[in-house]
């Protein structure tokens, strides 16, 4: 049997989802985008569920956009950008409270997808950033989550750096909440910190995620359109497709 | 029965003390009350340069006083919507403000220890927002949080609940000064005599033009997060966790 691209259990009031695509360091295409979108539409129509743990399965939390599908139809990468910012949007809504547990990296789209998440726990060795400039891509569809995670300031520097940052770094900016020791105890830290919250009010819990939701713009569609529609217009440029060909030729063989 | 809240003015800096040490200065109508008063003198003493918030006893502020008002649905409302208020009033006070955070700061305790323009506390101190647990909605501190450390971070903290260390908190920016158990006295006053020096028309604007900048001018948002939290903590499942707590 064919495992799915996207495990999802639910055990009482914690809902568990699992990126599982390991050989490909979960990497986001049309298949994965449509499992998670699947698998937040089921956590939202459950009552029962109070809180939701995210990880990924192998080496790494998430490693961006499946790069080797957009190099064989430059189409895509724009569909990809267009499905992120629904993807963040939709974390960001869920009446429940999103705990991301990061291990190994989460890079450019599983980067932004961290940022929508409400509490992130990250491995003391893990990596994250927006290295997408040099494929010719804009990594502004994460800007709105982004600069509520961690400031309009420390956004402009890493969105413009180009490069990843280290646990500590993300602990500094706000990116992180919480450091685990390495990347085998980060997925138990982030289960004990959702048990935690489990235990909370359901009722407050809702309410106070909507009420920051309401304050913090998470609400607003304009926020969150635009800069997707830009990026994704960004995406089918002859420089965006070059680059991302030059960067595939060349990239190191694993 | 001595004043439930204590006013000093001296050498031009303001010390308003909530002085229920016995309840750990919980924040009931009364005291709530009481502070703004207090607050509302301060800002007519044209002599004011700084002011300095702090509570009495062992405790900064054990947070909202519910237990007077757990049958009183109108009761709680009338208690939020002033705490409400008097956190704007002293948001909007033409001169730096500071609190003087011992021992612990809890729920609108730590509301009170946000809306300042600076807090110091020592390492030890117990501070945080556990409303959560309780199926309290902290709506009503949000937005000042928000503007201390940040959207991201009070997301996280809200949402998890519980309490961190003056440590913990100086090093998010909850605290902006952290100064060791015994001298925190005399650094809070340090700060406040360098803070009053400044020109008083300088520190106004700039004050005013943050305060525009950040929303802190905004009444609406302020009203929905007292009502939000008033709704909430008129709801059942507040009102069964609460009676649990206090064993009513």
């Amino acid at each position: 049997m064919v495992e799915p691209i996207v495990q999802l259990n639910v055990d009482g009031a914690i809902a568990i989802v699992v990126l599982n695509d390991p050989d490909h360091r979960n990497a986001m295409g049309i298949a994965m985008f449509d499992a998670l979108d699947e698998a937040l539409g089921a956590i939202k129509a459950n009552d029962d569920v109070h809180v939701v743990l995210i990880h990924g399965r192998g080496k790494v939390f998430c490693a961006g956009f499946d790069l080797a599908a957009a190099v064989e139809d430059a189409s895509l990468m724009g569909t990809f950008i267009q499905r992120l910012s629904v993807l963040i949007r939709s974390l960001r809504r869920l009446p429940q409270v999103v705990v991301a547990a990061v291990h190994g990296a989460a890079i450019a789209g599983g980067c932004a997808l961290v940022s929508a998440c409400d509490l992130v726990v990250v491995s003391a060795t893990a990596k994250l950033g927006y290295p997408v400039h040099r494929i010719g891509a804009s990594p502004a569809v994460t800007i709105p989550t982004l600069q509520q995670a961690i400031g309009p300031g420390a956004a402009r520097t890493l969105l413009m750096s180009d490069e990843l940052i280290d646990a500590p770094t993300a602990y500094r900016i706000g990116l992180a909440g919480r450091v685990s020791r390495d990347d085998e105890s980060v997925l138990d830290d982030a289960m004990t910190l959702c048990e935690t919250i489990a235990r909370h009010g359901p009722h407050a819990l809702r309410t106070t995620k909507a009420w920051l939701n309401e304050l913090d713009g998470s609400l607003d569609d304009e926020r969150f359109e635009h800069p997707a529609e830009s990026s994704a217009q960004i995406a089918t440029l002859n420089e965006a497709r070059l680059m991302l060909g030059a960067y595939w030729q060349g990239r190191p063989q694993t | 029965m001595a004043d439930i809240v204590l006013t000093n003015v001296a050498d031009g800096i303001a010390t308003v003390t909530m002085n229920r040490p016995g309840a750990r200065n919980a924040l009931s109508l009364e005291l709530i009350d009481a502070l703004a008063e207090a607050i509302e003198a301060v800002e007519r003493d044209a002599t004011v340069r700084a002011l300095i918030l702090a509570g009495a006893g062992k405790a900064f502020c054990a947070g909202m006083d519910l237990k007077g008002v757990m049958a009183d649905a109108a009761g709680m409302r009338r208690m939020l919507q002033n705490f409400s208020r008097v956190m704007r009033r002293i948001r909007r006070l033409p001169i730096p403000t500071i609190a003087r955070v011992q021992g612990a700061a809890i729920g609108g305790g730590c509301g009170l220890m946000v809306v300042t323009d600076f807090t110091v506390t020592h390492p030890q101190a117990n501070v945080g927002f556990p409303e959560v647990s309780l199926g309290l909605c902290p709506a009503v501190v949000a937005p000042w949080l928000m503007r201390r450390i940040g959207s991201g971070r009070a997301r996280a903290m809200l949402l998890a609940g519980g309490t961190m260390t003056g440590r913990e908190a100086a090093e998010i920016g909850l605290a902006t000064h952290l100064a060791e158990r015994d001298r925190l006295d005399r650094e809070t006053a340090e700060l406040a005599r360098r803070l009053a020096e400044g020109g008083p028309h300088a520190i106004a604007a700039t004050k005013r033009w943050i305060n525009e900048l950040d929303g802190s001018l905004d009444d609406e948002v302020f009203e929905r997060g007292a009502k939000l939290s008033a709704d909430v903590l008129t709801s059942p499942e507040a009102q069964s966790r609460l009676r649990a707590q206090f064993g009513g």
